[in-house]
Formats: C-alpha cells, sequence, structure tokens
C-alpha cells in the first residue's frame, strides 16, 4: 500500500549571512500562512553569528566587542525562544518552515520531533546521542552535538536546528550556549569516525526529517529562481534588545 | 465586562509558560484574534492570541515570569468599561508594571478613523423615552458604518450603555431578515476555552475519524445466563464490593481477543502491530469529558480480580486525578452506554485500537427460544473497527464467539 506523503520543498542555501537568511524564512512563513507555499525546508550554513533568543540573558555574551570584531561575529536578537546560540561554518543548520496543524500545534512535540530528526542523524554516523528532559536539544554526554530553538507564529514554524558538524569548537567560548554554564559543545568532527562531510550530513539529514516528519523531500521548483530573490524582504530594524546590548556595550 | 486572559496551553505536555514579551501594553486597544504577548515554553516562542476585544486594562504576569497553564495573565476591559478601567488602571499599573504606560487614550484611533461625517442620527439627544442614550466609541462608528438606527439598539453595558456586542447583535438578525429568514434569538454563542482534556478528546477523535477507516458489526445477545451468573456472583456480597456486569464484560473480551489476534492489534506507521498483552480500556464519563483508564492482562486475570483493579482506576477517574500509567497501552476498549438506556450506538475507535465495543442497555424483549417466544434481556453489541488492520469476517467472528461466551458465560469464570 502506498501512502501519499505530503511534499516538503527543500532547498540547499549553501552559505548565506544569518540575517538574509531569517528574513528569508519570515517570508516563507508568511507565504506558508497564507498556502501560497508547501511545508519548506531551509538548510544552510551561516557566516560566524550569535544569535539572542527573546529571553537571551546579555551576560552569556561573553566576548567583548573587540573580540567580536576580531572573529568577525555577527550579533543578532532575534524572535525564537532559548538563549544564546552560535552559528559558524561547519555546523548544518535546518529551518522547517511547516504548518503545524498537521501536527496537532503541539509545539513541545514539534521540539521532540527535531531532537529525533537530530539523533537520528547522530546514529547515522555512529554516533549515539540522547534527549536531556528539560534541556531541550541533542546531547552527547554532557555535550551538546544540536542546539534546538523554534518560533511559532500562527500555526507556522521557523528557526529550527543546527547540527555541528565540523566547526570551530574555539568560537563557543564567546557565549554560555543556551545559557548553560557547566555543558560544553561537541561535533560530529569530535565523535564520528570517519568524519563526514556537511554535504554528507544533509543528505542524512533530509532523509531523515522526511522519515520524523512523514513527508517527502521535493527540490524547490526551479533550481534557477533563487529563492532569495524571489523572497527578499528588507533587512529588518534592530530590536530593542539589540540596541539595549549595543548600549550595554558602549558603556563598558 | 472583564475577561481574563489565560496562559494558553500549547502543547498538550505544557505545564507552564513564561511571558517572552508582552507585545501590547496597558491601555492599548486590542481586538479578538490579534497578538497580545509571545510566551515561551521549553525552547519554542509562540504567540498568544486575544480572544476577546477591548482594552488591555491590566497586565498581571511580566515579562520574564513563568505562570502555570490557565493562570490569569492580563485582563482586558470591554468596550462599556474604557471609562471605568481607565480610572482604575493607574493604581494597578502602580502595583504591578515598573513603568506607566503613557498610552492613555484608548478611543483615539477610532476617532481617527471616524473622520468627518455627517451623523444620521443624533444619538445623544433623546430617544422615544426621552432618556440619553449611552454609546461606546467604537459601537457608534459601527452603526453608523451600518447605518443602525442606536435608538433601536439595546445597550447591554454598564447603565444600558450600547457597546460593540449589542452592535453585532442587532446587525445579526437583521442581515438573517434580509434573507427572509425569521431570527430567532439575539444571543451570541457564549464562548469557552476546552480544557486540555477536551482538547486532548477533540484531537484525537478528529485523528480517528479522519484517518481510521471505520465500519462497523453488530449483534444481538441475550444476556439471561450471563446476569443470573453475576447474581450468583454476588449473592451475599455487600452492594458496594459486588462485581461489576464491565469487569465480567471486560473478562469475557479478553477471552474471545485471545483467539482474534488482528483485534488486539496496531496499524500505526504502515505496519501491522500485534500486542502481547491484552489491556482493556473501559471509558468512564466525566462532567466535562471522559477518559479510558486500562485493566492490564485482563486474559490472566480473573472476574473478581478485574474487578477489584477497576475501582481505583474509577474513583481517581471521576476525581480528574487519572495518573499517565492509568490511561496508558490500552489495546482494546469498550464504551457502555446502557445505564442511559441507549439501545445501540457506534462508537469511535480509540486510536491505536484496533476496534472499541459498544454495549447498550439490557433490554427486557420477546425473542423466540427454541422455537417459543419468551421474554429475554438481550443487549446489542457493535463493535466499530480500523479497517486497516481488522476486517470485516474476523470482526463479525470476533462479535459471534463473543455472544457464544455471553450466552454461555461459565467460561469467564475459568
Amino acid at each position: 500500500m502506498t501512502v501519499d506523503l505530503a511534499p516538503l520543498q527543500t532547498i540547499w542555501l549553501g552559505r548565506r549571512s544569518y540575517r538574509s537568511t531569517w528574513a528569508l524564512q519570515r517570508a516563507l512563513a508568511d507565504a506558508r500562512r497564507k498556502g501560497w507555499q508547501e511545508d519548506t525546508l531551509l538548510l544552510v550554513e551561516h557566516e560566524p553569528t550569535i544569535t539572542l533568543g527573546r529571553r537571551a540573558i546579555p551576560d552569556h555574551l561573553l566576548a567583548s566587542n573587540e573580540e567580536l570584531e576580531a572573529l568577525n561575529l555577527d550579533v543578532v536578537a532575534i524572535d525564537r525562544g532559548g538563549d544564546v546560540t552560535l552559528h559558524c561554518p561547519g555546523q548544518l543548520v535546518a529551518y522547517p518552515i511547516l504548518h503545524l496543524d498537521r501536527w496537532g500545534n503541539d509545539v513541545i512535540a514539534y521540539l521532540r520531533h527535531l531532537e529525533e530528526v537530530g539523533i537520528r542523524v547522530a546514529r547515522e554516523f555512529g554516533v549515539t546521542s540522547h534527549r536531556d528532559a528539560g534541556f531541550t536539544g541533542v546531547w552527547v554526554g554532557e555535550n551538546k552535538l544540536a542546539a534546538i530553538g523554534v518560533r511559532v507564529s500562527r500555526g507556522v514554524t521557523t528557526h529550527g536546528i543546527a547540527l555541528n558538524v565540523d566547526p570551530d569548537l574555539k568560537l563557543f567560548r564567546t557565549i554560555v550556549p543556551c545559557g548553560l554554564h557547566d555543558r560544553g559543545v561537541t561535533s560530529l568532527r569530535e565523535l564520528a569516525n570517519p568524519v563526514p562531510r556537511l554535504e554528507q550530513v544533509r543528505e542524512v539529514f533530509i532523509q531523515q526529517f522526511c522519515a520524523v516528519f512523514e513527508c517527502e523531500a521535493v527540490p524547490y521548483p526551479s533550481d534557477s529562481v533563487d529563492p532569495l530573490a524571489e523572497f527578499a524582504p528588507p533587512e529588518p530594524a534592530p530590536s530593542p534588545l539589540q540596541l539595549s546590548l549595543s548600549l550595554k556595550r558602549q558603556a563598558s | 465586562m472583564a475577561h481574563e486572559v489565560l496562559m494558553p496551553r500549547l502543547s498538550d505536555t505544557m505545564e507552564e509558560g513564561t511571558i517572552a514579551r508582552w507585545v501590547k501594553q496597558v491601555g492599548d486597544r486590542v481586538e479578538k484574534g490579534e497578538v497580545l504577548a509571545e510566551v515561551e515554553t521549553d525552547k519554542a516562542n509562540m504567540e498568544c492570541m486575544s480572544f476577546f476585544s477591548g482594552v488591555l486594562s491590566r497586565i498581571v504576569a511580566q515579562e520574564g515570569q513563568t505562570v502555570k497553564i490557565g493562570d490569569v495573565i492580563a485582563v482586558i476591559a470591554g468596550e462599556g468599561e474604557e471609562a471605568a478601567t481607565a480610572s482604575r488602571a493607574p493604581q494597578t499599573q502602580a502595583a504591578s508594571t515598573p513603568q506607566p504606560s503613557t498610552r492613555t487614550a484608548p478611543e483615539e484611533p477610532e476617532r481617527s478613523q471616524t473622520g468627518p461625517s455627517v451623523q444620521p442620527h443624533d444619538e445623544s439627544s433623546s430617544a422615544s423615552s426621552g432618556t440619553r442614550l449611552f454609546v461606546t466609541p467604537l459601537a457608534r462608528r459601527l452603526a453608523q458604518e451600518r447605518h443602525i438606527d442606536l435608538r433601536q439598539v439595546k445597550g447591554s453595558g454598564p447603565g444600558g450603555r450600547i457597546t460593540r456586542d449589542d452592535v453585532d447583535a442587532f446587525t445579526l438578525p437583521s442581515a438573517a431578515a434580509a434573507a427572509s429568514v425569521e431570527p430567532t434569538s439575539t444571543t451570541l454563542p457564549r464562548i469557552k476555552q476546552p480544557s486540555r482534556m477536551q482538547q486532548i478528546i477533540a484531537r484525537r477523535m478528529v485523528e480517528s475519524k479522519t484517518q481510521v477507516p471505520h465500519f462497523y458489526v453488530r449483534t444481538e445477545v441475550d444476556l439471561g445466563s450471563f446476569l443470573d451468573l453475576r447474581a450468583a456472583l454476588n449473592k451475599g456480597v455487600d452492594k458496594d464490593q459486588q462485581v461489576r456486569i464491565d469487569a465480567m464484560l471486560i473478562r469475557a473480551c479478553a477471552l474471545v481477543i485471545a483467539r482474534f489476534p488482528e483485534v488486539n492489534a496496531s496499524y500505526i506507521d504502515g505496519h501491522f502491530e500485534y500486542h502481547e498483552d491484552i489491556n482493556v480500556g473501559f471509558a468512564v464519563s466525566l462532567p466535562e469529558g471522559l477518559v479510558v483508564p486500562v485493566v492490564r492482562q485482563c486474559d490472566r486475570k480473573g472476574v473478581r480480580q478485574i474487578d477489584q483493579e477497576m475501582r481505583p482506576l474509577i474513583e481517581r477517574a471521576r476525581a480528574l486525578k487519572s495518573t499517565t500509567a492509568d490511561l496508558e497501552e490500552c489495546t482494546f476498549s469498550i464504551s457502555n452506554l446502557g445505564m442511559y438506556g441507549v439501545e445501540e450506538f457506534n462508537a469511535v475507535v480509540n486510536p491505536p485500537n484496533a476496534a472499541i465495543l459498544a454495549v447498550g442497555a439490557t433490554q427486557t424483549v420477546p425473542a423466540v427460544v427454541d422455537g417459543v417466544i419468551a421474554i429475554r434481556q438481550r443487549v446489542k453489541l457493535t463493535l466499530s473497527c480500523d479497517h486497516r488492520i481488522l476486517y470485516g469476517a474476523p470482526a463479525a467472528q470476533f462479535l459471534q464467539e463473543l455472544q457464544r461466551i455471553l450466552e454461555n458465560p461459565y467460561e469467564i469464570l475459568l
């Protein structure tokens, strides 16, 4: 018996800035809500960026302005749940833009599903990972392999999961990841043998995502159309937290 | 009237939420469906919509504060209360908000949108009775837009003030009248948020009825011997310790289920799962919903043991204190509406079960027994089946076998 699986438009963006991808996410989410767009999975590798969730504690950003500048780290205050997160090359970032209606609009169940995808991907590369009740994410021992933070607005998800394949772990010293002082960060490079390439992890991720979320990956309608060009909205204005952070920096 | 805004349940497993940000501030106008606040739980940020229109008169839970589901996070004052809340707001604000709100003119946007226009009626002068009309600004604007004579609208606000709801209520029947339908009532439906249990029921029932292809098989069973057996079992036993009919039914079902593995199975993710244990759930009706507590391994337990295990399950269910373990791992369900005199009904399959048995009332009816018409006690049983895993013939055979055991019930004591 065959089952018609929901289509999932899968878009690999390559290496993109955080800000432009965030703008794309919001445009796609808006299109999804209006029914112009199917569920979408954006996959991307970001330039070095620190993102601050809605309730981020400024002290969890450890680096000084000079250090941030030296590391070429952008800081963006955003609208997802969670605290401080770092993105950089070598990290596979996935942003599912899904309508949660099909999933009973249960946002915590959605988080657990994202963790399941991360755990399955790690398993495919011979790495055993686990959940930790109360600490959303994919963990290997006390170290985080994948960070998760989402936003659901009028039924549609944005943000998602960032899986460390082979990032420069030193960059993570600039933050207290997710606000947890006693936890560390790890990557598939540290754990898997042989170390997979990001492209390999990406393909496995799509496969496992489709298995967990019961959908079928379809390529973006036309490879010749740049989704960024199609949906590109202007850069967002800085949020109040961003402004207060910059003020805090100036003061210190 | 003032509406309390409660911390919404955004997940079945959510227990509390944290206010990440207030999108609306005290004094802001709020329309139904507008985003009031962002709520965070776990690592998810979500929007909390308003179910009411009015003015945000008080913020109870501040940004960063974590509150339990169902706790009041804010108060929205209705249209008629704008003046009252405006005078009350500063005190409550001082107590709860560190920074006093600078927005104090909720009516302003309404005025600016109205613009200069000819007033169709001078409502503020006098109605036929000669009394002055009290109308909220929004109600006045809406009435103007819809060409409604406010003198004909009955005010429900404080002091008979005409509110938006009154204008809306007035609009509805007149629209209906245009379609030459007699309005029966001008009251709007009462809106109530379903409880967590009711939400789960709604979700599961939709899931079942949309995903499970149901079919039904029915049979009528002579319960005479079964009831005689129960009477014999309960002879001299205190009323509150007597074996329940349901315990005997569960036991009978378990015996039959053991011979029909596809009844004790689930269709999950495109494959068949056959369950080792026969765990029978029985629906317990509650004032605001129902739960299905589960008696485990019923094929290995006697009638009395099943009956004894049902008692605390029912007690906890009625006290709304069912534990997760009470409700888990059900492999077959029974719903008995016999006590309500229902002759027969079709139950909705309780996913991921393959079947549910609906039990009607035992009725004293004439029946042909051994070629003679006799007065017998009969019950109608309906089995609802998930046709993906349980097909017509085995379902029918299951009922046939169940009928045999119920009509020759001594087997259930073995």
